[in-house]
């Protein structure tokens, strides 16, 4: 297989993906729909005790259901249009906010200015999460994940507990590569990568 | 919904929805928030609906579902009832989705899963703009009809105001506040004999003699329109240029009237004159002028009769004579004294019938003074001047010789001084008065001025003396006098002024053409 058709492929399964993606937001909405509403119809009705209560909860977890439907809705859609980087980093954050607080990641961000970056930002970003967890899983954690944008430039920053700063594997830094667009340029200094993002506009 | 029909807060909801667990969730929902809930499964089920039952006040409806989008019947809704408000609930989060929705006009686009109380929040809003742009197009529509109304109304009126401005008898002319002619009835403009556009914007002073007392008419339109509205009428008696040369009499009401400002432009004042004339005026002065001659009879008749009653004693006693035989008629002269007496018992009679016969009028010199001696001979001789100083001045040398009619010229100079006379009162039988004669030449006009110093007309009634059978005389007046030298003198293309004399008593002065040789 050469490299034209391996990149091929890899579109096409990356579109299949999306697609799927994007029908299953799609079909998960209607059942959450559904539930939501008659959570807060068992709210309102039942008599009080354990009843609302579960009804409650039940309504948080659908809640909760709905955030992330949201926030992978979003990002599927992001996929293949330019995004401004500072509202997709809070997206990509509260996707993994569960994930993060599992692997005892702190995640502190920031806009400086915020920037529109190229259609790869979205996946880039998830990759970027990705790469923090599985340093985490590598033993690193618990850390501070510090992540500014500031105009094209995008500077994460992961410091230990003892405020040493945590180096990151290269192959994360290749990973998180996807991000800067054909033109954008990662490096990788003492814990800290750098991110330089092509504008969408050439 | 019928136009006259207030609209008032509905609840009728159609839900249109592929899937039956958010069916079940969003009615029970949206019936247990008051709404009366009509369920469709899919695009042709939503149309059935929509198209059997125009009362809903709300659609809600998902986007994607079989047979149609909830965008394809956003615009069928759209076409029928424009004022449905559609609120699209979806699991469609995209921008462009939510775009073409609001380029469709959908009321709100709500992106599932939606809470109770957004959805409630938002079919109530909904329904509250419907009811709220309903109240706006009832408005509207009875605007609309209250606009078509007046405008009818309008229209009537204007073809009633049409009819009554320029088929009315009266003229009608709208005045600017400098006295110019702004406007004209068909009437008016007949009667002075000119087109409208030759006798728009000029000085109405062109249009009408100056007013015996009153002056110029257009004096009294400027000093009205820059009065106050309220007290901006006034009445009273003008002449008319009439076409051909001829004056016309007339009355004359004038009112001000005020347009409000409008866009920006200020208030416009306009004198409004509605004009009353008699257009068989010339056989009516004629018919005055014969019943002022008839008066003059009775004046002419009372100094007769005394004069024939003295000729007719002699006459009886030398006829009496004769029949006894006593005396010789022819030899002691009683023949001729009696032919003499018989003469001047005819000339008597003469004098009386005279004004009655029918007579060609012959324009020509007149010579004034002559017409005035004449008459005081004959009222000296009715013994109506007794007690009167009387003098009569023609100033300059010249004889005043004007172009009229002889008989004209003796019933002005007669019914002035016979007015003088009458002024003066009895003197209680000590001296009556005064009364000045007199005569001269002013430029091309022959000018007689009769004074007297007796009770003098009050103003009020100054301006009403020229109103035929208008007397301050009581019975003892026909109200003839000046409205007949009035009417004689437009007739002469003359003017006639009506005046205080001093501290009391009238002065009345006519102005005739001068006789020019060859006139």
């Amino acid at each position: 297989m050469n490299g034209d058709v391996a990149a091929r492929k890899a579109a096409a399964e990356r579109n299949a993906l999306l697609s799927l993606a994007a029908i299953l937001t799609h079909d998960l909405s209607n059942p959450l729909q559904s539930l939501t509403v008659l959570c807060e119809l068992a709210i309102e009705d039942d008599e009080p005790g354990e009843g609302p209560r579960r009804a409650q909860q039940s309504l948080q977890a659908a809640e909760r259901m709905r955030d992330l439907l949201h926030a992978y809705s979003a990002l599927v859609r992001s996929a293949d249009r330019p995004t401004k980087v500072g509202a997709a980093l809070e997206r990509t954050a509260a996707m993994f906010a569960r994930r993060c607080e599992r692997h005892r990641i702190a995640l502190a961000t920031g806009v400086e200015r915020d920037f529109e970056g190229p259609p790869s930002t979205g996946l880039g970003l998830v990759s970027l999460f990705l790469a923090m967890i599985r340093t985490a899983e590598a033993g690193k954690g618990p850390f501070e994940a510090r992540i500014v944008v500031d105009g094209p430039t995008l500077t994460v920053t992961l410091t230990d507990a003892e405020g040493s700063r945590c180096a990151w594997p290269a192959e994360v830094v290749e990973s998180v590569d996807d991000i800067c667009g054909d033109e954008g340029v990662a490096s990788a200094d003492d814990g800290t990568v750098t991110l330089r993002m092509e504008s969408p506009v050439r | 919904m019928s136009t006259t029909e207030v609209p008032r807060l509905g609840n009728s909801v159609l839900l249109v929805e592929d899937d039956p667990l958010v069916v079940h969730a969003l009615a029970l929902s949206l019936r247990k928030g008051g709404y009366d809930v009509t369920v469709a499964g899919d695009y042709d089920q939503a149309l059935d609906r929509f198209n059997a039952n125009s009362d809903f006040d709300v659609v809600v409806t998902d986007l994607l579902m079989p047979g149609g989008t909830g965008l394809e019947l956003l615009k069928h809704i759209e076409t029928k009832d424009p004022d449905l408000p559609v609120v699209i609930v979806t699991a469609d989060q995209s921008v462009q989705a939510a775009a073409e929705a609001v380029r469709e006009h959908a009321f709100d686009y709500l992106t599932k899963p939606v809470s109770r109380n957004q959805l409630l929040e938002t079919v109530s809003r909904a329904i509250a703009q419907r009811v709220e742009s309903a109240v706006e197009k009832h408005a509207q529509e009875r605007l609309q009809e209250e606009h078509r109304q007046l405008a009818i109304r309008h229209q009537r009126t204007a073809m009633l105001l049409s009819v009554l401005y320029n088929r009315a008898v009266e003229g009608i002319l709208v005045l600017d506040e400098d006295g110019r002619l702004v406007d004209a009835s068909e009437s008016f403009v007949a009667l002075v004999g000119e087109p409208l556009y030759e006798v728009l914007d000029i000085d109405i002073r062109e249009l009408f003699e100056p007013h015996p007392t009153e002056g110029d008419i257009q004096d009294r339109v400027v000093a009205l329109a820059q009065g106050p509205v309220a007290s901006g009428h006034w009445r009273g008696e003008v002449t008319v240029h009439a076409g051909r040369g001829r004056h016309l009499p007339a009355k004359m009401s004038l009112s001000v009237c005020e347009t409000p400002a409008v866009d920006g432009e200020d208030r416009t004042r306009y004198v409004i004159a509605l004009l009353y004339y008699e257009t068989a005026y010339e056989q009516l002065s004629r018919q005055l002028q014969q019943a002022d001659r008839l008066a003059t009879i009775g004046l002419l008749a009372g100094s007769a009769a005394h004069e024939i009653k003295n000729e007719l004693g002699p006459l009886l006693g030398y006829l009496t004579m004769i029949e006894k035989g006593n005396a010789d008629p022819v030899g002691s002269g009683m023949i001729g004294i009696m032919r003499e007496s018989v003469r001047r018992v005819h000339e008597h009679v003469e004098q009386i019938l005279e004004p009655l016969r029918p007579r060609v009028r012959t324009r020509g010199a007149v010579v004034v003074s002559d017409s005035v001696d004449g008459i005081l001979a004959l009222l000296r001789r009715a013994g109506k001047l007794r007690r009167i100083k009387l003098s009569f001045e023609q100033r300059g040398d010249d004889d005043v010789i004007v172009h009229a009619d002889k008989d004209e010229v003796h019933q002005i100079a007669l019914n002035l001084i016979t007015n003088a006379i009458d002024a003066l009162g009895d003197g209680d039988g000590s001296e009556r008065g005064c009364i000045e004669i007199r005569t001269w030449y002013e430029h091309d006009w022959g000018v007689l001025e009769v004074c007297d110093d007796g009770a003098g007309i009050e103003e009020e009634l100054r301006a009403r003396v020229f109103e035929p059978f208008f007397t301050t005389k009581g019975s003892g007046g026909t109200g003839l006098g000046l409205p007949v030298v009035n009417d004689i003198v437009r007739s002469l293309k003359g003017r006639v002024t009506l005046d205080k004399n001093g501290e009391r008593g009238t002065v009345v002065t006519v102005w005739v053409p001068r006789y020019k040789p060859g006139h």
